[in-house]
């Protein structure tokens, strides 16, 4: 098993089907052997970006290319493209064995090769046991490992994964993430994991391209999306944020003064430049607030959801706002009631974001 | 026993159907059935002559076995039509599959009479497939296609397609995109791709349509016979002179408990034989 995966650019790509633009002028690279999220919402263009790499369809514009090269010309069957389906799209009436050999059968290899490579597959996935077994005799934890193994039986240059977990039910997913994370490393092949499920790319990807409306918002390491994100869309697309609109007072040193309704004000640290009494959007994520007797978000608890590792707390302000905190559970859950006041600190201002409100977030 | 006369009653309103069924189907079969092992029609004894006397002669078993050959070569022409006009319907959108699926249909609407004569006026003598091939030049001789073994393949397999076409399309149509997606992504030819995942699939949509051409096409008494033009005989046609024209009515009541019995069979044995096939497909 040493594939030598291959680096992928994406070149200034459109796509419009029938007119109607899907993707526009999408420009990225995946390094050999990286795995690379394309991480949106539906609609946001990332199915069509990945059936264009894979050569269902040809983009209206750009270029795709492999290690510098264009493949725009070669048809799916030549391109070397593994692709792992989210229904699996294994063929029903081969057994397991057959569906892992199908790629090497129909590039025309024979006899005894094929046979050890899928064995060699079948025990890289842990399925040596079920060869015979059909597709529909499995279960969706065992039909992605077929699945993964039928992409890498013919050693191909780059595997696509069309939201590959979304069938999965939760305990299983993160099991089957990991295991197919170090699969895809020992292989050594280059991946695009395509999905719409934040926490999937958090924790399968060493980078993440951010998709909306068929355009890259942000492309960067897990962390740094989530601790930077570059517009409010990234920022409250990925993991949770609460939202709190202000209106600018000025600069002081390196932060903005903002006043916020019910509230009072606020710094947040930020080089950004805004003119004084626009609004603006702040935004705070739940783990990095903090209930202080001194806090400027001074409310009333609303309920409280002790999700087991975190308790999440919601806070109503004065102005109607409603912050949510999260808090490392202790043995025994929150001690507060439904009603009881509670004053909220941010503990690291420079975790918190600061947007025009005029970028509105465009997904709920 | 409540719920026993429940049941009973819940087939109440199927009774007068099964009657009917009853009274104007199964009976004339159990009647032809006892026929056939009489001496004559209206006296005699019991015996098995009359299926001595058809299975130990040449010629009405050459005329059997010429029928069955007759519905095979039906249906491979039908199917050989119906795969391609499938793999349209398959990556077509919703407009053209109504389209299509409405084309299938319309000679439907037209009395199988009607159509058999019009295909006797397309093959005749200075019909218009004589006056097209003259046209263009491709013969001076008349093609002779009416009363031939090739004009009537044609005009059978026009006249069944929709039973091949449209079982077929069902089941070309179930097949999951993903999967066509998934052989070509793994590298596999359009010929490969078909001899693989295609035809596998479609199987089920196959057989149906290859047993109802088949079941058509050897009992297609009215174009065998004005199509086939009386000098081929075929099964029907055989029971019917039999009965009717030689008024032995025994002798034809043996020939056609052969005769269903023997398309049951290879209709079974098809059957069997496709569905050892189908493992993993859905029917």
């Amino acid at each position: 098993m040493t594939v030598a995966g291959a680096k992928l650019t994406i070149s200034n790509v459109s796509h419009a089907y029938a007119g109607v633009p899907a993707l526009a002028d999408v420009s990225f690279d995946v390094p050999a052997g990286d795995l690379t999220a394309l991480l949106g919402p539906s609609g946001c263009g990332k199915t069509t970006l990945l059936r264009i790499i894979a050569g269902f369809f040809r983009q209206t514009q750009g270029s795709v290319l492999v290690n510098g090269a264009p493949i725009d010309d070669l048809p799916a069957a030549k391109r070397n493209v593994g692709i792992v389906f989210q229904n699996y799209a294994l063929f029903p009436h081969l057994d397991v064995a057959r569906n892992v050999g199908y790629g090497l059968r129909a590039q025309g290899a024979k006899g005894p090769m094929v046979e050890a490579r899928i064995d060699e597959m079948l025990r890289l996935v842990k399925m040596a046991k079920f060869a015979n077994r059909l597709p529909g005799e499995l279960s969706g934890g065992q039909q992605q490992r077929v699945a993964l193994a039928r992409a890498l039986a013919v050693s191909p240059r780059i595997v696509l994964l069309d939201e590959p977990f979304s069938a999965l039910d939760k305990a299983l997913r993160l099991d089957m993430q990991i295991e197919v994370k170090s699969l895809l490393r020992q292989s050594g092949v280059t991946s695009i994991i395509v999905t719409h499920d934040q926490e999937e790319a958090l924790s399968m990807a060493d980078r993440i391209v951010v998709l909306n409306q068929g355009q890259i918002e942000q492309i960067g390491g897990p962390s740094e999306l989530y601790d930077t994100p570059r517009s409010l869309f990234v920022n409250t697309f990925i993991g949770h944020v609460n939202v709190i609109e202000g209106r600018l007072l000025g600069r002081e040193g390196s932060a903005l003064a903002i006043d916020v309704a019910g509230v009072g004000r606020i710094t947040v640290p930020t080089d950004k430049k805004y003119p004084p009494g626009q609004v603006l959007t702040v935004t705070v994520r739940p783990e990095n607030l903090v209930p202080d007797p001194q806090g400027p978000f001074a409310g009333t608890v609303r309920q409280i959801l002790p999700l087991g590792p975190v308790d999440v707390i919601e806070v109503v302000l004065p102005g109607g706002t409603a912050l949510k905190v999260s808090l490392p559970h202790a043995v025994g859950g929150v001690t507060l009631a439904p009603g009881a006041a509670l004053s909220l600190a941010v503990r690291d201002p420079a975790g918190c974001g600061v947007f025009s409100t005029a970028s509105a977030p465009q997904t709920a | 026993m409540r719920r026993a006369g429940g049941k009973a009653a819940a087939f109440l309103p199927a009774a007068p159907l099964a009657l009917f069924f009853a009274l104007a189907y199964l009976l004339p079969i159990a009647i032809l059935g006892a026929v056939s092992f009489r001496t004559d029609l209206r006296a005699g004894d019991w015996t098995i002559a009359h299926y001595g006397a058809f299975l130990g002669d040449g010629f009405t078993l050459s005329i059997l076995l010429d029928t069955l050959w007759l519905g095979l070569q039906v249906v491979v022409v039908t199917l050989l039509i119906a795969y391609p006009l499938g793999l349209v319907y398959m990556r077509a959108g919703p407009r053209v599959r109504a389209l299509l699926v409405f084309l299938i249909l319309l000679p439907l609407l037209t009395n199988t009479v009607v159509r058999t004569f019009a295909w006797m006026a397309i093959l005749g003598r200075n019909g218009l497939v004589d006056t097209l091939a003259a046209t263009l030049g491709f013969t001076n001789e008349p093609l002779r296609l009416l009363y031939s073994r090739t004009g009537l393949v044609i005009a059978l397999a026009q006249i069944y397609l929709p039973l091949m076409a449209l079982p077929l399309n069902n089941s070309l149509a179930k097949i999951d995109g993903n999967l066509l997606r998934a052989a070509e992504g793994l590298g596999a030819s359009s010929a490969h791709l078909f001899r693989t995942v295609i035809l596998p699939l479609s199987l089920p949509g196959a057989v149906a349509g290859c047993l109802l051409v088949f079941a058509g096409a050897t009992t297609a008494f009215i174009t065998q016979t004005l199509v086939g033009g009386g000098r081929q005989i075929f099964m029907p046609l055989f029971i019917y002179q039999q009965a009717l024209g030689v008024q032995r009515w025994a002798f034809a009541a043996a020939a056609s408990v052969v005769f269903a019995l023997t398309v049951m069979a290879v209709v079974y044995a098809f059957n069997r034989f496709a569905r050892a096939r189908l493992r993993g497909v859905d029917a």
